[in-house]
């Protein structure tokens, strides 16, 4: 490859305070995110895709797969600032500490997640960790799906011209 | 009549264990994950920044989606579609863990066994399950602990549906 990477606009993990935080822009769910989702993953339990057996459950009306708002909170978060100043500096994520869903995302309701550093720590020479937490809440103010993830962040010395070559970030 | 096999909470025993079928991982789901949730970073769909820029010079694949895709497989294992009619809800995760990566090309599958049940309201409860999650050379992927609401069989006796 000859097309050199621009990392004059990227936030290094030495760049990143704990503390910081900004709100993702909303979504509004609608009853094709949870069939999509469904389709995917071919979960057709009866909640998520059977409006019927939903109107006389626990919630009123189907809900979506939790796992489809975390995934979301992922396409969100990267069209944030810090999303799009992290696209070459966030290198993976090592895993999910917490995945809580303290109430249904359903149909029509308009979603915003709010993320957060709260952690910081070193894991080598070139590289740290960060720890986010995203919230999420509906139109009414209620938590729907709180999440904890870690990732591996490139410092300002680490090296991105020989990581194909070296086989490790 | 069929006899009533779903696993309602009194009748989920800590020990249980079961093994999904197999699942490879396509270019295809790639490309629909990165449609579904909006995560289309260069690392999971740029080839040619990832010929330089990726530890393997290829594609990776979002961790998430290889969690997302195993619950495509939940249904494969032994009692799995017995669980899923008294399940009350999916409450979350514990301690997910990303132990390596998983490539295009890789046939992922699962391994699930309970852990502990706690009964927290008479007719229904809370059920752990180990998960784990590993490739075609058994080389552990990822792991964590499911959080599952469970119905009691006389939860579903009261005339009202779950």
């Amino acid at each position: 490859m000859t097309r050199p990477i621009d990392l004059s606009w990227q936030l290094f993990w030495e760049d990143i305070p704990v503390g910081y935080t900004a709100t993702c822009l909303a979504r509004t769910i609608q009853h094709a995110d949870i069939i999509n989702f469904a389709n995917y993953t071919r979960d057709y339990q009866q909640i998520h895709v059977d409006r019927e057996f939903a109107k006389s459950s626990l919630y009123g009306d189907v809900i979506m797969h939790g796992l489809m708002g975390v995934s979301i909170a992922s396409g969100m978060l990267l069209r944030t600032e810090f999303g799009t100043r992290t696209l070459r500096t966030m290198l993976k994520c090592l895993g999910y500490k917490t995945i809580k869903f303290p109430a249904p995302i359903q149909v029509d309701d308009t979603v915003t997640t709010t993320f957060e550093v709260i952690d910081k720590s070193d894991f080598d020479e070139t590289k740290g960790l960060l720890e986010i937490r995203l919230d999420a809440v509906n139109q009414r103010g209620v938590l729907v799906s709180t999440h904890q993830r870690t990732y591996l962040f490139a410092k300002k010395n680490f090296d991105f011209e020989t990581i194909a070559e070296r086989g490790s970030f | 009549m069929s006899e009533d096999t779903a696993l309602y909470f009194e009748r989920i025993e800590v020990g249980m264990k079961t093994t999904t079928t197999g699942r490879t991982i396509t270019e295809a789901d790639v490309v629909n994950f990165a449609n579904l949730s909006g995560d289309d970073r260069p690392l999971y769909v740029d080839v040619d920044y990832c010929a330089k820029y990726s530890p393997t010079g290829k594609r990776l694949v979002d961790p998430l989606l290889v969690y997302v895709l195993y619950h495509s497989l939940i249904d494969t294992g032994a009692f799995n579609a017995n669980i899923a009619k008294p399940s009350l809800g999916f409450l979350g995760t514990n301690d997910w863990q990303v132990h390596a990566d998983a490539a295009i090309g890789d046939t992922i599958y699962g391994t699930l066994e309970i852990t502990d049940k706690r009964q927290n309201k008479p007719d229904r409860g809370l059920v752990f399950l180990q998960i784990s999650i590993h490739n075609q050379h058994e080389q552990l992927l990822q792991c964590g602990v499911h959080v599952a609401y469970i119905g009691c069989k006389s939860f579903f006796e009261k005339g009202d549906q779950p």
